[in-house]
């Protein structure tokens, strides 16, 4: 046989947590390494247990499920993360995988979905609710289409057009900044201003900005920027 | 009450057995059962089918047509699609076609049945084994079609990668002439190059044709570092 699927439990509720984990270490093929009553977990879940999977509750104060998740996908070979939650709101499911979940998973399902999503995702497989996953990957296609959109109006722009944003976004600051930055005169900076919210359906500099660092956000890799 | 099925499929044996040992559940009712080499224009199931089993391997993209032509009625049945491949970005393709099944022809019977009966309560299954890579394409835009899932990144040198990588941090191309230590017109050089290979007229296109993909390759150098 396979060697066991080590689970660690993680709930608010600590009666929850230690029921769970009971019922969990009766199946053969896993073995509960632990059951922990947390509010806020963070790295050291890692660094204390050799977890396959986690299971983490995902109606934790502070979108805590979500920080782990991130935590966990920045590692190599870390456990992967199933969260239990009492909601199945499409958007907070679109959160968490976004964080880097490998599932999510309702308290109100049986525990045998629970059993086969443990299994799934510790063969690297992903699972949604069923019921839900329609209305997730609405909420992503849409979100698919704003980025299309965005990508098709920045085509729209011109060069000059584009440096002028570009020196928006990384806050260059005011239009006699970028005009001298870009040897150009203050009025030609307020026309390629004008020009550009105008393209990108804007109606101002600082809305034309927002809209190219929501595109552009994660684009840094440690969320800052390395100078 | 049974849910009711249609079924069209390249492979009459294929569609002939299906249909039998579907008819043998006691809630399933098959409606009928086509098989098809060549797709028609317009699938036309009538209202009263449920669940349309349809061939995902249909030649060309006539399996998304079709189920896109069926979906559009908003009282259309729901459709799943059985495909020998699992191509996350045919999965996604069939989504937006409508469809909210994908059954591999190579999965169990029993894994079909339940993805019918999921369907017909409105459920969406996919195959559980492709759902992460599905939802990272869809997370990160880059499903277009002539993508085609292949890495439009190989196409470039590591200094050009690199060069690439710079831009989409936000840096001017003086400041990644610096970073790099390259001569700006070392850097000018490799920007038109990848410029030329990614088929875009700009730095700033470049980057956003190519983010989920810099997302990718940031995220596994912070894997292995």
């Amino acid at each position: 046989m396979d060697m066991a699927i080590k689970v660690l439990i993680t709930d608010q509720e600590r009666t929850f947590a230690e029921a769970l984990a009971a019922r969990l270490d009766a199946e053969e093929d896993i073995e509960v390494v632990g059951a922990v009553q947390v509010r806020t977990p963070g790295p050291w879940l890692f660094a204390a247990t050799s977890a396959d999977v986690i299971v983490v509750d995902g109606d934790l104060p502070d979108g805590a499920a979500n920080r782990l998740c991130a935590e966990a996908s920045g590692r190599a070979g870390v456990s992967r993360i199933v969260t239990l939650s009492s909601s199945s709101e499409p958007k907070r499911i679109v959160d968490a995988i976004r964080a880097g979940a490998a599932a999510w998973v309702r308290k109100d399902q049986s525990l045998q979905d629970l059993l086969r999503v443990i299994r799934g995702v510790a063969r690297g497989e992903t699972w949604l609710p069923p019921s839900e996953t329609g209305k997730v990957l609405q909420l992503l296609l849409q979100e698919q289409d704003r980025r299309r959109e965005y990508g098709r109006l920045v085509a729209s722009l011109t060069p000059r057009e584009r440096a002028v944003l570009s020196c928006l976004a990384e806050g260059t600051g005011h239009r006699d900044a970028i005009a001298k930055q870009m040897h150009l005169s203050i009025n030609t900076v307020r026309t390629h201003q004008q020009n550009i919210m105008a393209k990108l359906g804007v109606h101002s500099a600082l809305e034309a900005v927002a809209l190219t660092r929501d595109q552009w956000g994660s684009l840094s890799p440690d969320g800052g920027s390395p100078r | 009450m049974a849910v009711r099925l249609f079924i069209l499929l390249q492979e009459r044996t294929f569609a002939d057995a299906l249909a039998i040992r579907l008819e043998g559940e006691l809630d399933m009712d098959v409606v009928a059962a086509l098989h098809a080499k060549a797709a028609p224009p317009r699938l036309f199931t009538g209202s009263m089918v449920d669940v349309v089993l349809l061939d995902g391997d249909l030649p060309g993209h006539a399996a998304f047509r079709l189920c896109e032509g069926i979906s559009h009625n908003p009282k259309a049945p729901h459709v799943i699609l059985l495909s020998h491949s699992a191509d996350p970005a045919r999965i996604v393709r069939a989504i937006r076609a409508g469809a909210v099944g994908w059954v591999g022809k190579y999965e169990s019977l029993d894994r079909l049945i339940e993805v019918i009966h999921g369907v017909a309560r409105n459920e969406t299954w996919l195959p559980p084994g492709q759902t992460g890579q599905v939802l990272r394409l869809l997370l990160g835009g880059s499903d277009r079609e002539q993508d085609g899932g292949t890495k439009l990144l190989s196409a470039l040198t590591d200094r050009e990668r690199e060069v690439l990588v710079c831009l989409a941090e936000g840096n001017r191309r003086r400041d990644v002439a610096k970073h790099l230590h390259m001569s700006p017109n070392t850097v000018r050089t490799h920007l038109q190059n990848l410029m030329g290979k990614l088929g875009v007229h700009s730095a700033l296109e470049a980057v956003a044709l190519t983010r989920s993909q810099l997302d990718d390759e940031l995220a596994q150098r912070r894997v292995m570092s």
